[in-house]
């Protein structure tokens, strides 16, 4: 499965080491046209696993991937450099992808620094995301700490957008400084409408935080719950998720209502390397999101 | 409408909820409501600790004076929160500072009407001293996990 070329449209820098790029899909070329121009990328039009067919698409018409569901991942491709997962930060887009991105290594290195008009490659959407359908009818409880809030954003634009299918719903958010609170401007839209509880928690205060100090688990028992109706959905460093699930275990929510979405050496995406096999899952393709009756087991592996 | 009692009170807030009625009854013969305005200062690092408090509404900033700094703030604390336990244990001195950010609504409970009674009667010692140990053992455990800068750039 080859990459699809989509073009960067824009790049927001969230924090210093963050960004935000959007992408555009590449659109139908006409007879005669020629598509993809970096070499060894797929080109337009070409069906693949998790591209659109291109049917009776007109030349001009987007001819991106199929839509990713919140918490789904794509592989990122930078030319010459390579390919890592990253979740969707924002989707129900029509064609576009939104991807916040950490600056930790050479590929991210490379995708932070994308510019409106280069390009990027893309293949996917894999593995299996956030279960919101369970969450309706339900609380919820959505936790993110550092840049784990990315894959939870569509999480809370699904909610936002049919606010009326979700019982009571609290969004904790966690970052090392509130310079480092990702989506800043959002959060605070989202704790002004008060549609959703928001509480945000930081563990180093500068001198001008007025809000929490800590870290997300203290925030838990702050939230009034129905352990039996409720649904957790935790994205972050793997010890917090582990103490977010063990604080609120202990308050009588199932394991199997808790959502965890774990990070792993994804690198084919399609469950055949074993890179980000943990025991007899592929968390590329039974994850990245998994309940955490399920994860538990396999996070107390201390090798894995 | 009566008024809502003291017991009552302490019934609605999350540390006592589980309590025993009686127990309850006679924390609430050592208490009073108190009212901080903001800026208000709660306690001083150094000064007796006689007593503990029971937030009801508003925040608490929990801090340490560093020179050249002022006040460094290393918790904050809420609705439903217990500030302080110097008064568990000798000197009986409170260990760091602590201000009011908003209008703060509290239980004061006082430590020389209750530490009688809890030695008196040691299973309600016993069942409020693991209270507290429950609310040290979470902040222990959320000091702990700080130290471990989770959002920090990765050392690998």
């Amino acid at each position: 499965m080859r990459p699809v070329l989509y073009t960067v449209t824009s790049a927001k820098r969230e924090m210093a080491s963050t960004m935000t790029i959007t992408l555009e899909p590449p659109r139908q070329v006409g007879i005669g046209q020629t598509g993809a121009a970096e070499p060894g990328a797929a080109q337009v039009g070409i069906a693949q696993t998790g591209v659109a067919q291109p049917g009776a698409a007109e030349p001009g018409a987007a001819q991106g991937l199929v839509p990713i569901a919140p918490g789904q991942f794509n592989m990122l491709w930078s030319w010459g450099v390579g390919e890592a997962p990253i979740s969707a930060s924002q989707s129900g887009l029509d064609g576009a992808l939104v991807h916040t991105v950490r600056d930790v290594g050479g590929v991210t290195k490379a995708l932070c620094a994308k510019q409106p008009g280069d390009v990027v490659g893309v293949r996917g959407p894999f593995g299996r995301g956030w279960d919101i359908d369970t969450a309706r009818g339900q609380d919820l409880i959505v936790v993110g700490g550092g840049i784990g809030l990315a894959p939870l954003r569509p999480v809370v634009h699904t909610i936002l957008a049919s606010r009326s299918d979700f019982g009571r719903v609290a969004l904790v958010v966690g970052a090392r400084s509130a310079a480092e609170l990702l989506f800043r401007s959002e959060l605070d839209c989202w704790w002004r409408d008060r549609a959703i509880t928001v509480r945000t928690i930081v563990d180093r205060p500068s001198r001008d935080w007025h809000g929490s100090i800590g870290i997300v688990t203290n925030e838990l028992p702050r939230l009034e719950i129905d352990p039996g109706r409720t649904v957790v959905m935790v994205c972050g460093p793997e010890v917090m998720m582990r103490f977010v699930a063990l604080n609120l275990i202990e308050r009588g929510v199932a394991p199997e209502a808790i959502q965890v979405s774990l990070e792993r050496n994804m690198q084919c995406a399609v469950g055949q390397c074993g890179h980000c096999q943990l025991a007899g899952y592929f968390l590329c393709r039974d994850g990245p999101v998994l309940t955490w009756e399920v994860a538990r087991p396999l996070l107390e592996v201390r090798e894995l | 409408m009566r008024p809502i009692t003291m017991p009552e009170e302490l019934a609605h807030h999350r540390f006592f909820e589980k309590f025993p009625d009686e127990l309850r009854r006679r924390l609430a013969e050592c208490s009073n409501n108190v009212i901080f305005e903001k800026g208000v200062t709660v306690c001083t690092e150094g000064t007796p600790a006689r007593s503990f408090f029971a937030i009801r509404t508003g925040r608490v900033s929990v801090g340490v004076h560093v020179p050249s700094r002022g006040l460094v703030s290393l918790e904050t604390l809420h609705r439903g929160d217990i500030m302080g336990w110097s008064w568990v244990l000798p000197p009986y001195r409170w260990h760091f500072d602590a201000i009011a950010l908003e209008q703060v609504r509290a239980i004061e409970l006082h430590a020389d009407c209750i530490l009688p009674y809890l030695e008196e009667d040691p299973a309600a010692g016993f069942r409020l001293m693991t209270s507290v140990a429950t609310i040290m053992e979470e902040r222990i455990d959320s000091a702990r996990m700080r130290l471990l800068d989770l959002f920090g750039e990765s050392d690998d």
